[in-house]
């Protein structure tokens, strides 16, 4: 009995021995290729641009955090202003609305989420890229959606304002300088009702997507929150 | 003997296992098949966010100080100032300054009289001017907005619900910075959509440069009251 004891710990010793093996063996991998000096450089280059992304990544969350912040001071003191003078009242929501629509702060409310996604079954010797949602199909879903008295749209969780763009790159579409793959998601506050039956007229926009080998879903949603421009998304859609 | 075995076997497996686990890079690896070009590219982005939030955050910040500092009336003053920032900045008022003027003009056709620009040639205009920051656009007498919606109804533009003239049709574009503006056009991927579409694109910068006010009313009617902005 004595001798099994001495084998489990013999045993664990290995393993033991071997975590360790494998960890200087992977770790070398990992670290700066140390002969190729071109390899090297490159290496420490990509080292030095992800530390910086990072650093501004952070820096950027907590400009958010600060904006936010003095947002609501800003509109506490707004209210507060208006409290003690009726005149102020209507001013105080017309700037708060004028604000939500230019995308400065979220915009809420009831509307419909539209999914534009790639063909996944292309047949063979035909070109891929007509299987795939190209920037003109989300603007086209956009300019349908305004139309139909859309308030507020967003792609991907980037909010679309008077200053947007989009743009495709191959398969990735850019928007306002933020990229994103299929499925592209458009979310629009607005009737929903309309907004959805405008999509769907018999030969409209969903149909002229569907003959352009497009996916596309439609939602009707009782409550969607747009966020501000430039701020990342605070919660998922 | 044979348990021993595949004790010892599996005692190595654990480390083996615990070991590659131990080693996987946790946070770095969210870059990991980036070329350096790609970040590059992701840091400039991240750098010209942080830029946009210090300028909000130092608007807002005056904001505040003016509210704080000044008086009841004056108060009320700063936030009359306030909507008439935003609604310039919506596109509710007239605005005039320097600028571009693109104008598309029909190539020569003697039989063919209303030619039109084809809508999503304008869309694709208003992306790159976008793209080169144009600071306010109209198209025709269309002033654009936030909502204003391009379409074709019956072979014809329609902007803010409104049709389009046939050409020739004049673009209007303020900007701080018209002659680079105009270099950035000229090769603009738009501009030869248009031309493809046998239209002449003639751009002139011009010291005054006027945009009608969006004369309709904007829609808002669907936002849920939001206590505090968002929280």
């Amino acid at each position: 009995m004595k001798n099994r004891g001495f084998q489990y710990g013999v045993a664990l010793f290995l393993g033991l021995v071997a975590l360790i093996v494998v960890t200087l063996l992977v770790d070398t991998e990992i670290g700066p290729p140390s002969s190729s000096s071109a390899a090297h450089v490159e290496w420490e280059q990509r080292e030095h641009l992800q530390e910086r992304i990072m650093s501004t990544q952070d820096k950027n969350r907590e400009l958010e955090a600060e904006l936010r912040l003095r947002q609501s001071e800003v509109s506490q003191l707004e209210e507060k202003a208006a409290e003690t003078e009726n005149s102020l009242q209507f001013i105080t929501e017309q700037i708060e609305q004028l604000r939500m629509l230019e995308g400065e702060i979220a915009y809420e409310g009831p509307g419909v989420k539209v999914s534009l996604d790639d063909y996944s079954y292309i047949p063979e010797h035909h070109n891929p890229n007509d299987y795939i949602v190209h920037d003109r199909h989300v603007q086209q879903v956009i300019d349908e959606l305004l139309a139909a008295g859309a308030e507020a749209v967003a792609v991907n969780g980037t909010r679309i304002n008077r200053h947007s763009y989009i743009q495709c790159l191959g398969p990735v579409i850019e928007v306002d300088g933020t990229t994103s793959f299929a499925p592209f998601v458009i979310t629009a506050i607005g009737p929903s009702e309309t907004l959805s039956d405008a999509l769907q007229l018999s030969g409209g926009t969903a149909d002229q997507l569907l003959n352009e080998q497009i996916q596309v879903r439609i939602q009707q949603v009782a409550e969607l929150s747009l966020p501000a421009h430039g701020m990342l998304e605070e919660e998922a859609l | 003997m044979k348990a021993r075995y595949l004790l010892f076997a599996i005692a190595v497996c654990t480390g083996v296992v615990g070991g590659w686990l131990l080693i996987q890079p946790v946070g770095d690896n969210a870059f990991e098949g980036e070329t350096v070009l790609e970040l590059r590219q992701l840091l400039d982005r991240e750098q010209e966010r942080a830029l946009a939030l210090n300028e909000s955050l130092s608007e807002y910040e005056s904001l505040l100080a003016d509210y704080q500092h000044e008086q009841k009336a004056h108060t009320a003053a700063a936030m009359e100032e306030t909507l008439e920032d935003l609604e310039k900045n919506a596109g509710l008022t007239d605005r005039e300054g320097g600028g571009l003027l693109i104008r598309i003009k029909p190539e020569e056709h003697p039989y063919e009289t209303d030619q039109h620009v084809r809508v999503e040639h304008l869309r694709r205009l208003l992306n790159d001017l976008n793209r080169y920051e144009a600071e306010d656009v109209a198209i025709g007498h269309e002033r654009i907005t936030t909502q204003s919606a391009f379409r074709e109804v019956n072979q014809i533009p329609h902007i803010n619900g409104n049709p389009l003239p046939a050409l020739p049709l004049t673009v209007y574009v303020l900007t701080d910075e018209p002659a680079e503006l105009k270099s950035q056009m000229q090769v603009a991927e738009s501009v030869q959509w248009l031309e493809n579409d046998r239209a002449n694109v003639n751009m002139t910068p011009a010291e005054a440069v006027s945009l009608p006010a969006f004369s309709q009313e904007l829609r808002m009617q669907h936002f849920s009251a939001n206590e505090e902005g968002e929280k």
